[in-house]
């Protein structure tokens, strides 16, 4: 399976969509950290004639022992930024705000599609399976070479803005293990959720063979949907519960003002079920699959 | 290794109430160049891809060197190469980098294969040039490359020719039949150009509507299919005579009822004709006899072809 992975890994970086995805991101992440600083000297012409109503200083995750809801609000998208002095944000707010919501979504959906589906659509799919790889064998390769792309476009658009945040305004405290671990902490969760995703557009990209389909339905759910879902939250408990249970709750979860460990845990104790689920259901799938 | 390299038993495909493939006992022995004929949609690239577990089998059995079992027949492919339908390429990779995909793909060890198999094909040149840009022959050839990547025990070769012109025809040809000669590569060829298949196959099998209706080795189809000048007389001896010091034909052969069967100078039947009744030998019948592959191929798909 190794090999295989060598080989996904190659193609990914050989892929052209991969490469404008990359391109992307990087405007992508330089506008934001753009936006933080036009923010923050928007913010501090607006405050000029007094003092900040609050001196808050950085933000605090809460501890595990602090069991408030975290403060999400569904259907929210693109990229937030709440700084709790606007006219000097810190890199661990902007961290916390670089992943957005529904955003990074379609880059993971156009990245999947392009990977599985194009396989499908330029039939080099047979030259790999005709050679007697196992279906399961392929289909995890895939997967981790997707969740390697997923990893570098959410490093980057985490990592630009809060690097250039950090560099002007400092971290907000001081860069201890502890701010080191929680950093770590929080994008390896924001990694098993967006694994969740990959596997959840995978499923439909070998169940529909389709990158129009794919491209579509991905945004669809993962971008359109929560603005449409977002209505019933908090009306219904059964659908609070099934809501929690996604990655439409668990993705902005974890970097939501508010979220305790424990918020974070069961995020990633979801997503790691959901994943298995996910991965078994396509697993499944592509080995009953004709591949004409 | 089995002296059988593939072997199908009753091996059908069906799609709906559509029988893609039915029945199918096919026997591919080492050392053969298998000339796989059939008209378009008869069956030919299913049957591939089954063999190449691209697609399912409905039932039936498959034997590829030696392994019947499902985990057995992962590794035998291990040590197939092959091209089913077009060959299909990374449009944007060069064609070294698809050749890099498909020797990880395969655990092939060291880069100086690829090389190796690119010069065989004559694509050694193309260099930077992606592939998307190739020719639909120069695809083709270097679907042949990523077929002989890493030495392959068997080669299954969907219409290999497609695309080609003939110069590059025959040059694969000769490939083919050097990787056969030479590194005892056993190669499956499906094709509907009889044509290339006749000089290429030591072996055939012939399958219509998903079935294989019959598999024939060369020379009993050489024999078959052999054309000779009947001729029916009533004095067969001196008949022999003139054939044999006027003509110097000494390929022939006498049946009973006086007819003699002669093949060689098939051209010259006016002559043999004109000599024989100068001679005062009485000809009741002459003319050329025997069929062609093409007739041959008709006759046992039973009718009209457009293969």
């Amino acid at each position: 399976m190794l090999r295989l992975i060598k080989a996904e890994f190659y193609k990914l970086f050989k892929n052209k969509t991969f490469k404008v995805l990359i391109a992307f991101i990087m405007v992508l992440a330089i506008a934001a950290a753009g936006l933080m600083f036009l923010d923050s000297s928007e913010g501090f012409i607006g405050d000029n004639d007094g003092a900040p109503e609050q001196q808050n200083g950085p933000a605090q995750i809460p501890s595990a022992a602090e069991e408030r809801e975290p403060a999400i609000k569904p259907g929210e998208s693109g990229i937030q930024f709440e700084s709790s002095v606007p006219e000097r944000p810190t890199g661990k707010e902007t961290f916390q705000g670089a992943f957005g919501g529904g955003l990074l979504e379609i880059f993971f959906v156009v990245l999947t599609a392009a990977l599985v589906v194009g396989e499908y659509a330029a039939q080099t799919i047979k030259n790999i399976l005709a050679y007697g790889n196992k279906r399961e064998h392929y289909y995890l390769a895939k997967f981790i070479a997707l969740c390697c792309g997923m990893v570098i476009i959410t490093g980057l658009m985490a990592a630009v803005p809060t690097l250039a945040v950090t560099l002007k305004y400092g971290w907000g405290a001081p860069f201890s293990f502890g701010e080191a671990a929680w950093v770590l902490k929080i994008f390896f969760s924001k990694t098993i959720v967006g694994a969740v995703i990959l596997s959840i557009v995978m499923l439909i990209a070998t169940l529909s063979r389709h990158y129009g389909a794919t491209v579509a339905l991905g945004i669809v759910l993962f971008t359109v949907s929560p603005s449409f879902l977002g209505f019933f939250v908090g009306k219904y408990a059964w659908f609070d519960k099934l809501y929690k249970l996604t990655p439409l709750y668990n993705w902005p979860v974890i970097t939501a003002v508010g979220a305790a460990d424990s918020h974070i845990l069961t995020a990633v104790k979801v997503s790691i079920l959901s994943l298995i689920i996910l991965l078994g259901m396509g697993v499944l799938l592509f080995k009953k699959q004709d591949v004409a | 290794m089995s002296e059988i390299v593939l072997r199908t038993r009753n091996l059908t495909k069906r799609y709906g109430k559509e029988f893609a493939v039915k029945d199918v006992g096919m026997t591919v022995k080492k050392g053969e160049i298998y000339g796989f004929i059939g008209k378009n949609g008869a069956g030919k690239t299913t049957l591939i891809r089954l063999v190449t577990g691209l697609i399912h089998k409905t039932r039936g059995d498959i034997e590829l060197m030696g392994a019947c079992s499902e985990k057995d027949l992962h590794s035998a492919r291990t040590m197939i190469g092959s091209i089913v339908g077009f060959p299909y390429f990374y449009g944007n990779m060069t064609a070294r980098e698809n050749l890099e995909v498909s020797r990880l793909v395969r655990n092939i060890a060291g880069e100086k294969c690829l090389y190796e198999a690119l010069a065989l094909v004559g694509l050694e040149t193309t260099g930077k040039k992606k592939v998307k840009s190739f020719s639909m022959g120069m695809k083709q050839r270097l679907g042949i490359a990523n077929a002989l990547l890493g030495d392959p025990r068997f080669l299954i070769l969907d219409e290999p020719v497609n695309g080609l012109d003939p110069i590059s025809i025959v040059e694969m040809r000769e490939l083919f039949k050097k990787v056969n000669r030479e590194k005892e590569v056993t190669i499956l060829i499906s094709s509907h150009i009889l044509e290339e298949l006749s000089a290429i196959a030591t072996a055939y099998g012939i399958i219509d509507n998903g079935r294989l209706v019959e598999e024939i080795s060369a020379g009993e189809l050489r024999e078959k299919c052999q054309r000779y000048i009947e001729i029916d007389v009533i004095k067969l001896q001196n008949a022999v005579v003139i054939l044999e010091e006027k003509f110097n034909i000494r390929d022939y052969e006498v049946l009973p009822n006086h007819i003699i069967r002669v093949f060689s100078h098939l051209d010259a039947v006016g002559e043999i004709n004109a000599s024989l009744l100068k001679e005062g030998v009485t000809v009741n019948q002459i003319g050329l006899k025997g069929q062609n592959l093409e007739d041959y191929f008709i006759h046992a798909i039973g009718g009209n072809a457009d293969a």
